[in-house]
């Protein structure tokens, strides 16, 4: 038999972004977009499998969730010769140290190709309408403060919900309208 | 007709039972979503999606659409029907596939 391996180490924030930034086009490459699909894909990767892809941090703020101390991070990154910077323009000069297994490298892929090819305001849209960034800065109020990973677990719609549904139209519960009664938060 | 805030939400008393069943950390993700579904049944974060459920079916049920969105990475998922004239949606179930037959 055989089984598949998952890596258990997690990437390094600077690995995350030369992860990112080699699956780019040159054109796509710039810093907004680096870090709407760093917290697209970390969050959906903690959705799916309960656990971090990476050691970065995310804050929200009012570009909306982003890489906690991105500037400083892609400045050392430079420094240490890592990538390249031009403006908001952003080249990868080296890889990821470390390797994904295949299975979630092919989750992290599928994750940056749906997003990467979408403009870069409605990236920070579709970032803004996250429940994590919104319990964060409580309806955009706060700003600068970090988003708890453990909000991933709301974020479902970031994921593909392709799949048919399972269930067989004539499992459908049938209503006892006698016995309804109204919602209410308790 | 769109769905929106509008609409009155209610579920059959033995859904209570159900729903105490669920894992303490799906009961818990449950409510967050419900705080968003009464906001909005199709806000962003529900992912909602709805059913092909034929014509004759729908009238057995005597509703005029079904719906789905997901609790939790798939596992367990709400479904509700949705009678536009009256503006009722009516959570008709939660759990994974295999408890449908519970209800």
């Amino acid at each position: 038999m055989i089984m598949s391996t998952k890596t258990t180490q997690k990437l390094s924030v600077q690995d995350l972004i030369l992860y990112i930034l080699n699956k780019l086009e040159p054109e796509k490459s710039d810093k907004i977009r680096v870090n709407k699909l760093a917290f697209f894909t970390e969050f959906a990767f903690l959705n799916r499998f309960n656990q971090p892809l990476s050691t970065a941090e995310y804050a929200g703020i009012d570009l909306g969730p982003v890489i906690d101390n991105y500037d400083v991070i892609l400045k050392g990154m430079q420094k240490d010769n890592l990538i390249k910077m031009d403006g908001y323009k952003i080249r990868p000069l080296a890889s990821p140290s470390v390797q994904l297994s295949p299975e979630y490298s092919a989750f992290v892929d599928n994750i940056i190709e749906k997003y990467s090819v979408l403009p870069k305001n409605i990236l920070i849209e579709i970032s803004h309408l996250t429940d994590a960034y919104k319990i964060t800065t409580k309806n955009e109020e706060v700003m600068g403060n970090k988003i708890d990973k453990k909000l991933a677990i709301l974020e479902t719609f970031l994921l593909d919900n392709d799949e048919e549904s399972p269930t067989n139209e004539d499992e459908l519960p049938n209503i006892n309208r006698s016995q309804l009664v109204q919602y209410a938060t308790r | 007709m769109p769905l929106d805030n509008s609409y009155t939400i209610f579920f059959e008393k033995k859904f209570q039972k159900a729903l105490d069943e669920l894992p303490e950390d799906i009961k818990s993700v449950f409510k967050a979503k419900m705080d968003y579904f009464r906001s909005n049944p199709k806000h962003p974060s529900l992912n909602t999606k709805p059913y092909a459920v034929s014509p004759k079916r729908l009238k057995q049920l005597g509703v005029d659409q079904v719906y789905e969105f997901y609790i939790n990475r798939k596992d367990y998922r709400c479904v509700f029907y949705v009678i536009h004239e009256s503006k009722e949606i009516i959570i008709a179930y939660i759990g994974n596939h295999t408890q449908i037959n519970k209800f």
